[in-house]
């Protein structure tokens, strides 16, 4: 019988069971997930509220006042702050970064495209585009197809590291694997370096070391004499997955459990209370006994929510109801890139004050189950969900990981 | 207006579908001089947006005979000229329930009565060769369906045109039609990537703009009445069957069933509808295919949906209705009118020299073909016959030395497997090298667009549409074509609305994952501008 069993490895799963492990050091703890989450297709930094103009937490704070259904609202106002905290003192454990000291104040990071992102806390790669000056210098790789710096409308060069006769089949991870040994940054200095031609920075894309991340920053940085930023590219993001290797290594080393690769499939209910769940399992399912549940499987991406052609959405595991419309030409704004975003990415189960999802009839499913990230519906008329995406599944997971620790 | 250019010529054609360029292929092969003027690419229309069925015409063999008569003798001459273009799958018709078993002598009897050769296949016989096959067919007919691929057929008609002194001039539009005397004399047509102007003298003008013949007659102040019937379409990621799967029962929405290449394509409906770009694809039409599809394939729906589109069937509807012929209003089923077609002359409003190509099908392009010709030579005293019917065509030469189709997965991969250079994957669904996206962007020349590259290299049509290979394209064609940064990103920004619009009709499941996937690429890692709102170039 385990204290806490969170179902989900992405950002709400992980940073729920590490926000647990602080908030109760002896806790048993176990995260199931059937992949490893989404945090290797996001770029690794906390967009909280992008379009917030002063005080970042403060504009939350307010956000959640104007929509009581908001998942912000839902975690209540001190969740946030205290889960951003609490994740940049484990960031800076893990040596990736991450500060957050309040007031917090939203960031301008480069895209490969030269447009600029406005995220509030940040991995050390991003960190150097604040001070990228006049004149930053985009630096590509010879013959890599994922990445282009002439798009970026910035000066621009593509230098040939010693990668071997095939440069173009490398993913992101690959060139990160390849920085993170010393002669290699060495030999990409040597050559950005006799280009520099007065350049205020260097951008690179985000492969700049995966195990030894902040230590390939800093050389490049000590080498080249001017701040050295990173550019987040087409996934697998280098960014995420250093975060969700540094993450599930430090849950691992204190003792929390994770399995990764087979799902739940039901939940195991015991009067008004969860028992547990079974897991797909080779024979048949296998039984998992937890004092509470974190739901945290995320939303149509994430995979915690299917539909299908006729317009069903349904949630799969405990079957709760599905805040969405059920005429699906309604789902999609005519454009992809339509500013007003999309109807589909604010579909997802409803929750109480509490956080535990609700059945169909209004209550709770049960006592002891909670609900933590994506997975949860967005109000519409509230700001789009890509500008809230880690801060609501870090605020709910803090606020879910304290609120399942106090059952019985 | 001032013209930039000049040109002549004995016959403009108006329209780069399948009828107009077997019309300039005929027309040149008569030895005249010929030029094809097209709003967008070749095979952009209503040819480009079919299922890919040479009609044995079994189709219609009940309630259009004449078009039944067309298609088959069609069929046999298509496939003795452009055998390149045909994938001969064969083609059934079968009875599942609840059809109506009444139907069946009276389409064989349609059958026989217009030449076409059916078999009947025993159902053990049947399920052996599809195993899929819903068990509950009670009738299947062989009969002589095949696939044939229409951008091939097109290009075909095109450089044997070419290789004839035949000009295609692609995305230019005609703005005017000039009269002199009661007869044509040539038209003005505006280059849509330029923004230049082309006048072309001409003798004689054949119209065979499909849906927009309307509009075009109109420019000759001609009116011709056009029904739109829009039809939608959907490509299941799964060959479900090896063989073309007709409903052997009156036709209705989604009962033919056609494999191309490696998915299959289920279709079609049919909606008359106000304007011939009209191509909207309701969700509902969706399902109504998926629907059928589980009639004729159980489990048919549990493929992924990979790609829905739209084709607007150019149905003539003529004042005077011949027996049996229904009128065709907005939001009604089109399926009442005829597909055969009628060659129209504008003299009685002064056009003389103008003809009028409409209705028809992709499989009778060249009989279309041959009786506008014939009837354009009868006005310009002509006397060469048409030898269509008996002249082979040349493989598109984009095909290569093996013939084989370059966007076939197998041949790609045969290619890259076997190539000793860079051999960069910048599409890795359907297995594009960056060599072939430069080849293409350079033999493209200026203005190319990615929904150009798409249509020559299949460029983002794969399971991820193109999520990951938009951006990579647009960076290689910034660097291949030296375009600033903005048009580049104003190229992908394009592309990705362009696929979308083709997508969105298919996000549920897997597909509607993919899709979040790709918008997250577009606006989280990449923050891709929102472009502004436009007309869309090319269809």
């Amino acid at each position: 019988m385990d204290d806490l069993l969170i179902i989900g490895a992405g950002w709400a799963g992980l940073s729920a069971a590490a926000f647990a492990l602080h908030l109760k050091p002896k806790a048993k703890i176990r995260v199931i997930a059937q992949g490893i989450g989404s945090l290797v297709v996001t770029p690794g930094w906390l967009s909280l509220l992008d379009s917030a103009q002063g005080e970042v937490l403060a504009a939350v704070r307010d956000l959640a006042a104007r929509h009581p259904d908001h998942p912000y609202a839902l975690a209540g106002a001190e969740a946030l702050e205290r889960a951003v905290r609490l994740f940049a003192q484990i960031g800076a454990e893990i040596e990736l970064g991450y500060q957050a000291e309040p007031p917090l104040y939203n960031k301008r990071v480069f895209t490969a495209l030269g447009s600029l992102q406005t995220p509030a806390i940040l991995p050390y790669g991003y960190q150097g585009a604040a001070q990228a000056g006049e004149r930053p210098l985009f630096v590509g790789f010879e013959g890599w197809r994922d990445y282009y710096p002439s798009l970026s409308g910035e000066p621009h060069v593509l230098i040939a590291p010693p990668i071997g006769a095939r440069p173009w089949d490398l993913t992101p991870t690959d060139y990160a694997r390849h920085f993170d040994q010393p002669p290699f940054r060495a030999e990409v200095a040597r050559q950005v370096k006799a280009r520099l031609n007065g350049a205020t920075s260097v951008a690179f894309p985000a492969v700049l070391g995966l195990e030894h991340h902040a230590e390939t920053v800093q050389s490049l940085q000590d080498r080249l004499g001017v701040p050295v930023f990173e550019l987040p590219t087409l996934p697998p993001s280098v960014p995420g997955a250093r975060l969700y290797n540094k993450l599930r290594r430090y849950l691992l080393d204190r003792g929390v459990r994770l399995q990764i690769g087979h799902p739940v499939v039901r939940g195991v209910r015991e009067g008004k209370r969860l028992a547990g769940v079974e897991v797909a399992a080779a024979g048949k399912p296998q039984f998992f006994g937890a004092r509470a549940v974190i739901l945290a499987t995320g939303n149509l991406y994430g995979g915690g929510l299917f539909s299908d052609d006729s317009g069903r959405v349904w949630e799969g595991i405990f079957d709760l109801p599905v805040q969405h419309n059920s005429d699906r030409q309604t789902w999609f704004s005519a454009r992809m890139l339509a500013a007003e975003g999309h109807a589909v990415h604010r579909f997802g189960i409803r929750a109480d004050a509490q956080l535990k999802p609700l059945a169909a009839e209004g209550a709770p499913l049960a006592e002891n189950l909670f609900a933590a990230g994506h997975i949860l519906a967005q109000p519409s008329e509230s700001p789009s969900p890509f500008e809230t995406a880690e801060g609501v599944a870090l605020a709910t997971a803090y606020r879910a990981a304290q609120l399942a620790l106090t059952q019985p | 207006m001032q013209a930039e250019t000049t040109l002549n010529c004995d016959v403009l054609v108006i329209g780069g579908g399948a009828t107009g360029a077997g019309v300039l292929f005929d027309l040149a092969q008569r030895g005249l001089r010929v030029i094809l003027a097209e709003q967008n690419d070749v095979a952009t229309g209503t040819s480009g947006r079919y299922h890919g069925l040479l009609h044995s015409g079994g189709r219609y063999a009940v309630r259009d005979p004449e078009s039944a008569r067309e298609c088959i003798e069609e069929n046999w001459i298509v496939r003795r000229i452009a055998p390149h273009t045909i994938e001969d799958t064969g083609g059934w018709f079968a009875a599942f329930p609840p059809d109506d078993p009444a139907y069946i002598p009276l389409w064989l009897e349609g059958c026989k009565a217009v030449g076409i050769p059916t078999e009947p296949v025993p159902l053990a016989q049947a399920l052996r060769e599809e195993p899929h096959l819903n068990p509950q067919a009670y009738a299947i007919y062989r009969v002589p369906d095949a696939a044939c691929d229409s951008f091939e057929l097109i290009h075909s008609l095109v450089e044997a045109a070419a290789a004839l002194g035949g000009v295609t001039l692609t995305y230019h539009r005609v703005c005017a039609i000039e009269k002199h005397g009661g007869k044509v004399i040539g038209a003005l047509l505006q280059n849509r990537r330029t923004g230049g102007y082309v006048r072309v003298h001409a003798h004689a003008i054949v119209n065979a703009a499909g849906p927009w013949a309307g509009e075009v007659a109109k420019l000759a102040g001609a009116d011709i009445h056009m029904t739109h019937d829009r039809g939608v379409m959907v490509a299941m990621n799964v060959r479900w069957v090896n063989t073309i799967i007709n409903r052997l029962a009156t036709p209705d929405d989604g009962d033919i069933l056609v494999p191309v290449g490696t998915v299959c394509v289920i279709g079609t409906t049919s909606v008359v509808v106000e304007r011939p770009d009209d191509l909207d694809i309701p969700a509902r039409e969706i399902t109504q295919m998926l629907d059928a599809g589980e009639v004729m394939i159980p489990n048919f729906r549990k493929a992924r949906a990979l790609r829905a589109w739209a084709g607007v069937r150019p149905l003539y509807d003529p004042p005077q209705k011949r027996a049996g012929e229904a009128e065709g209003g907005v939001g009604e089923d089109g399926r009442f009118i005829t597909r055969s077609f009628r060659a129209l002359s504008h003299a009685d409003v002064g056009a003389a020299g103008m003809l009028s190509i409409v209705g028809g099908k992709l499989t009778t392009y060249r009989q279309m073909a041959e009786k506008i010709s014939d009837e354009v030579c009868a006005y310009l005293g002509v006397s060469a016959p048409c030898r269509t019917a008996q002249t082979p065509l040349p493989k598109p030469t984009w095909l290569g030395n093996g013939g084989r189709k370059l966007h076939a997965l197998t041949h790609r991969l045969h290619q890259l497997e076997h190539a000793p250079t860079h051999n960069n994957l910048i599409c890795e669904c359907e297995i594009i090298t960056r060599d072939q996206l430069e080849t293409a962007i350079r033999a493209s020349g200026e203005g190319v667009s990615l929904d150009d590259l798409r249509r020559d290299l299949r460029l983002g049509m794969g399971p991820c549409q193109a999520g990951f290979c938009g951006y990579r394209a647009a960076g290689v064609l910034g660097e291949t074509a030296h375009l600033p940064p903005a048009d580049s990103i104003a190229a992908l920004a394009t592309f990705i609305e362009e696929r979308f619009r083709g997508n969105r009709p298919l996000l549920w499941g897997h597909q509607l994952r993919q899709a979040l996937l790709d918008e997250l690429i577009y606006r989280r890692a990449l923050g891709v501008p929102t472009p502004q709102p436009e007309a869309h170039a090319a269809d």
